[in-house]
């Protein structure tokens, strides 16, 4: 009987390290602190050596991507074009992020509507129309009535502005 | 007694008292029901409006924004897979599944239908049970409250489908990231990192937000078509659908409904930890839901919203009677209240009782009508599934990190939300069922209370308390139930077949 080690074994790993982690980073702190975290930890730790060596045994049942209880991945996802949209839509998240950080909620909410619709040509009157909307609502509802303090973003703040 | 509700009926239905009630229930259904604007910040912008108002007008105003806060919450779960609160996450288990086959308006208008009826029977309970529940929760302790939570967390087995152990260790990642913060007891940093964000831990929002409708965006990206691909027929014969829905499982109204007044009772409990419960036990007693549920199962959807609503009738309980505000939110209630010169506590059940009438009242027919305006649009939400993926994704990501800032004001929320949405889509990739993960987050910080209060009251001897032990008996009969109905329907097929 072969090993096979897949790519989502990883995750498994993942959560293995964080787990050991957990109970060795809890083992200086107060009984009262570290008791919660080692009863989960060494428990968490016991069913991922079960599930690590499950997973890197040739079984198929071990190996579903079916869970039978939250919405599954599918075949569309799992194809190479399936991943490289994945990654870019990930670009995008990331790179939304990088930008509200640089220029604030007011400008980087709207630029990011702009930019994805242009990225995917939609109508003029929609590129225009929904980034404005988009912004006039986080504006007012947001920021004016609501009164969330949404960063000015560094860029914005090392300018001067508030 | 009979007077008093008379009153009570006829204070809040004054003009200016019941024009009040219809602005906090559009305030509700309309800011209330965004990712992240919880009740508490309409209420808290409201409140000063009570030093002008009286008495019946303050409670009309600043209650019917609670009151009804989880009906409109589950209309952006069902369509974008982004909950609306606290109280909506799993909503989404089965409402966006329904969503994606093209049966929007059925999910929405079985949620708003279910919502009304669970929000009059919480009201229900609220008059009636005052009386009887009065010494039965005055008899419960920590130690059984700690039992009830356990009972929860037993319940991650049945959200684990088909993958139980990765199920557990989800549910047991819940709980670790529930454990970052500050330590109630001995008051130390536990996993901050000396990172000042962290001490007030990950906050469930973003992490709703991130688990859930991140990956849907990537899917809704990868698929290059709206929410649903599948033709949305006669909307109008959906929404009848899904009031139909809602009378046919009257039954399970009425259990997630007694769930949900049950929550909350508990002081601690909230919506999101009540529609787990709910779900997690209508998955575990209908027939077939083990299979269904999670594939777009209106009963998953009805479950959930019956409880939510029907437990705001119950937090008004222990709030009302004992003055003890089970949440932050009924805090502030608690604190618009006293503005008015009302004291919750022992009066509202006696010089004050129109009052708690009015507010039973309230309950009733602020649920029925918030219920009939959601239920006039939902073609018009049911059609947002059809948006193209282009119009679609910016929206909803613009949604979902507001909504992620919103929840504590704080930058870092928006990167927590896209740290979990990657993990949500690696989790997803990989066969791993994420509903245990939030149910553990929810649970986790509330277990861990009751279990050293209790401890500290009563050593380990906590666990002998004939509550502790009834309550564990309940639950691992709630655990060996569903096994035998497995094996009773597997020996009948056998039987049939033979």
């Amino acid at each position: 009987m072969g090993l096979r080690f897949q790519p989502r074994t990883l995750l498994t790993l993942f959560f293995f390290i964080l787990f050991a982690y957990v109970v060795y980073a809890a083992w200086d702190m107060p009984r009262e602190a570290k008791l919660y975290p080692w009863v989960v930890g060494l428990i968490a730790l016991a069913l991922l050596g079960y599930q690590l060596v499950r997973e890197i045994m040739p079984s198929e049942e071990a190996n579903s991507r079916e869970t039978g209880v939250d919405m599954d991945f599918t075949d569309d996802e799992a194809t190479r074009e399936g991943k490289r949209r994945a990654l870019e839509l990930f670009g995008w998240l990331y790179g939304f992020a990088l930008v509200l950080w640089l220029l604030g909620f007011y400008i980087s909410i709207p630029l990011m509507v702009f930019a994805y619709m242009l990225r995917h040509k939609e109508s003029l009157v929609l590129t225009i129309s929904l980034p404005a909307g988009t912004g006039l609502v986080t504006w007012i509802v947001f920021g004016h009535f609501l009164h969330l303090p949404f960063p000015p973003g560094i860029i914005l703040e090392a300018l001067g502005f508030d | 007694m009979w007077d008093a509700a008379v009153e009570g009926l006829m204070g809040i239905l004054q003009w200016k008292a019941f024009l009040l009630m219809m602005i906090g229930i559009l305030i509700s259904s309309t800011l209330v029901a965004m990712p992240g604007i919880g009740s508490k910040t309409a209420i808290a912008l409201l409140l000063p409006f009570a030093f002008v108002l009286n008495k019946f007008e303050a409670i009309c105003l600043i209650m019917s924004v609670w009151a009804v806060s989880n009906t409109a919450n589950s209309i952006t779960s069902i369509l974008f897979s982004v909950p609306g609160g606290g109280g909506s996450q799993a909503t989404i288990m089965d409402g966006y599944p329904m969503a994606k086959n093209g049966e929007a308006a059925r999910a929405l208008s079985a949620a708003f239908t279910s919502s009304a009826i669970g929000g009059v029977i919480g009201a229900i309970v609220l008059f009636a049970s005052i009386p009887i529940l009065r010494p039965l929760v005055l008899l419960l302790g920590p130690p059984e409250f700690f039992m009830l939570v356990m009972v929860g967390i037993a319940m991650v087995g049945s959200l684990s489908g088909k993958a139980p152990v990765k199920g557990i260790i989800a549910g047991a990642f819940g709980l670790l990231i529930s454990m970052v913060g500050v330590h109630i007891i001995t008051g130390i940093h536990r996993f901050t990192f000396d990172q000042l964000f962290l001490v007030d831990g990950f906050k469930l929002i973003p992490v709703t937000i991130g688990l859930f409708a991140i990956p849907e965006l990537i899917y809704m990206g990868i698929k290059g078509t709206g929410i649903s691909d599948m033709p949305l027929g006669d909307l109008g014969a959906g929404r009848r659908q899904g009031i139909r829905d809602a009378f046919d499982n009257k039954w399970l109204i009425l259990r997630s409904s007694m769930i949900g007044v049950w929550v909350g009772i508990i002081p601690g409990l909230g919506s999101s930890v009540a529609d787990w419960f709910a779900y997690g036990s209508a998955k575990q007693t209908c027939p077939g839901a083990r299979e269904s549920f999670g594939k777009g199962d209106v009963r998953g959807v009805i479950a959930v919203d019956a409880a939510t609503n029907a437990k705001e009738g119950g937090s008004l309980i222990p709030t009302l009677a004992f003055g003890i505000p089970g949440s932050s939110t009924l805090a502030l209630i608690f604190g618009g209240l006293i503005i008015v010169g009302v004291t919750p506590g022992r009066d509202m059940l006696t010089k004050d009782l129109h009052l708690t009438f009015s507010m039973i009242w309230l309950l009733v027919i602020g649920s029925i009508i918030t219920t009939l305006l959601c239920l006039a649009f939902t073609r018009q939400f049911a059609m947002a599934t059809k948006l193209r993926p282009s119009l679609m994704i910016p929206c909803i990501l613009s949604m979902a990190v507001i909504g992620s800032f919103a929840a504590s004001s704080r930058f870092e929320d928006v990167l927590m939300m896209l740290a979990f949405g990657t993990l949500g889509y690696f989790m997803r990739a990989a066969g791993w069922p994420r509903p245990p993960l939030l149910l553990g987050l929810v649970l986790g910080p509330i277990a861990e209370r009751y279990m050293w209060t209790s401890v500290q009251l009563y050593g380990a001897d906590f666990l002998l308390r004939p509550g502790v032990i009834t309550i564990f008996v309940i639950m691992v009969a709630c655990l060996v139930y569903p096994l035998f109905q497995d094996q009773y329907t597997k020996l009948r097929a056998q039987e049939t077949e033979a």
